[in-house]
């Protein structure tokens, strides 16, 4: 099971980086807070740790540490525009329930 | 459903840890201040309820300042102290603002804007524009419970760059962060959901308070593009309310809306414009005002009536409207 980037997330996980000026990659996690049980996080990597797993999409390196990965095995990361707003969004095929705004889950 | 962005190592944000955010529309003639809850576009009321600041800002003496509907049923009585529709001096200078010579201001040529002499010393439409935005801020701040982290703010599709940088220049003057400009013709195709529409070429027509703005748009993939701007700066709702206030006046034999003393035209303007809001619920609407007997005098004002009466008004903006799409 891997996490993984659409195009349009990749591109832009790419950008960003590339502005930031340093960086190996991005982080997913899954914090346990919220409404929900569970949210989301999103970062930047400097570096990663021994026990992290690595998963490259069109051509960006995805990192998740092994806790977080349970929860988001087979996870998707979009980049979506809504109105004037952009940013990630999880499909997550792991979360039973998403609260109201999106930022937290339950499993 | 809430869009995340990336952080800094550590540095993630818990879940509803939320910055309040509000959208302000700072209009010619009347401005409001709007926030979304739960999804929702809600505007925010004062402390009355109403929804519209009237945009227009008194110096009293001895730097008192008062804005919005008190400031605005001065306007008759301190004429130079009160400052209406700023917006049309915003960013010009005093060659291009072409009515001074029609107006009660004193105005002076700043460098690269007007100014106005007003009993508090020389105001720039910036620092009366910031007065509004003053206003608005403390009006969603009470509301929303806490300090506005930023705003969008609209503004009409031709502004130029000066006209933006002064728009700007009075928000941080009122102590708010812009987070964008964005045209007011853009704001109302989102609104109304068009950037979820299929690509195309969509017209704006914007009857506001005071003018009246007819934009031609292209979205193409989910970016609007201005093509065209045109109007009327010196047409809108107002027209509408004088049009039945003078039909009012000559059912009763009144010689006509400026024949009434100033008291009573605000009265009797108010109620047209009660009376007009009243039709876009109901067949007819009542409108009365009060006679120096005691008495009051009445009409019913019906949506045909309405539609005649307004029908020249209509009939102007629809010969812009055409102008535009022949452009």
């Amino acid at each position: 099971m891997t996490v993984s980037l659409t195009p349009a997330a990749a591109r832009h996980v790419a950008k960003s980086l590339a502005k930031r000026g340093s960086g190996i990659g991005l982080r997913l996690a899954v914090k346990t807070s919220g409404c929900n049980g569970f949210a989301y996080a999103l970062e930047f990597v400097d570096a990663a740790n021994a026990e992290d797993e690595c998963f490259e999409t069109h051509g960006v390196k995805v990192i998740v540490d092994p806790r977080s990965l349970g929860m988001l095995a087979g996870t998707e990361l979009d980049f979506v525009r809504e109105g004037l707003n952009e940013g990630f969004k999880f499909n997550n095929p792991n979360a039973k329930a998403n609260c109201g705004c999106g930022e937290s889950f339950a499993v | 459903m809430a869009l995340l962005q990336i952080s800094e190592p550590g540095q993630s944000a818990a879940p509803h840890q939320h910055r309040l955010a509000a959208g302000i529309d700072l209009g010619t003639t009347n401005s409001l201040i709007a926030t979304v809850q739960s999804a929702v576009a809600r505007a925010l009321p004062d402390d009355d309820g109403a929804l519209l600041l009237p945009s227009v800002v008194r110096y009293l003496p001895g730097n008192g300042i008062v804005v919005g509907r008190e400031a605005q049923q001065a306007q008759a009585d301190d004429p130079e102290n009160t400052i209406v529709s700023v917006k049309r001096f915003m960013g010009r200078s005093l060659i291009d603002v072409k009515e001074a010579a029609g107006l009660p201001y004193r105005f002076t040529d700043g460098p690269g804007m007007v100014g106005i002499s007003t009993v508090c010393g020389e105001r720039s439409p910036v620092q009366v524009s910031a007065e509004i935005l003053t206003a608005l801020r403390e009006r969603a701040e009470a509301s929303l419970g806490g300090p506005l982290a930023g705003v969008v703010i609209t503004v009409p599709a031709y502004f130029d760059d000066a006209q933006r940088q002064g728009t700007k220049d009075a928000a941080r003057l009122a102590g708010l962060t812009v987070l964008r400009l964005l045209n007011e013709p853009t704001a109302a195709a989102i609104a109304y959901g068009l950037d979820k529409a299929a690509e195309g070429t969509f017209a704006i027509y914007d009857l506001g308070g005071g003018t009246f703005d007819i934009s031609i748009l292209r979205l193409t993939r989910g970016v609007f593009e201005v093509l065209s701007t045109g109007g009327d700066s010196a047409l809108g709702g107002d027209d509408f309310d004088h049009g039945i206030a003078e039909w009012f006046c000559a059912q009763h034999g009144i010689a006509g809306l400026a024949a009434l003393p100033p008291g009573a035209q605000r009265s009797l303007l108010a109620a047209a414009r009660k009376a007009k809001e009243g039709l876009s619920t109901h067949e007819t609407s009542a409108l009365s005002l009060a006679h120096t007997d005691g008495g009051a005098r009445r009409a019913i004002l019906s949506r045909a009536q309405f539609a005649e009466l307004g029908a020249p008004l209509v009939g102007r903006t629809m010969v812009a409207t055409r102008r535009q799409a022949d452009d």
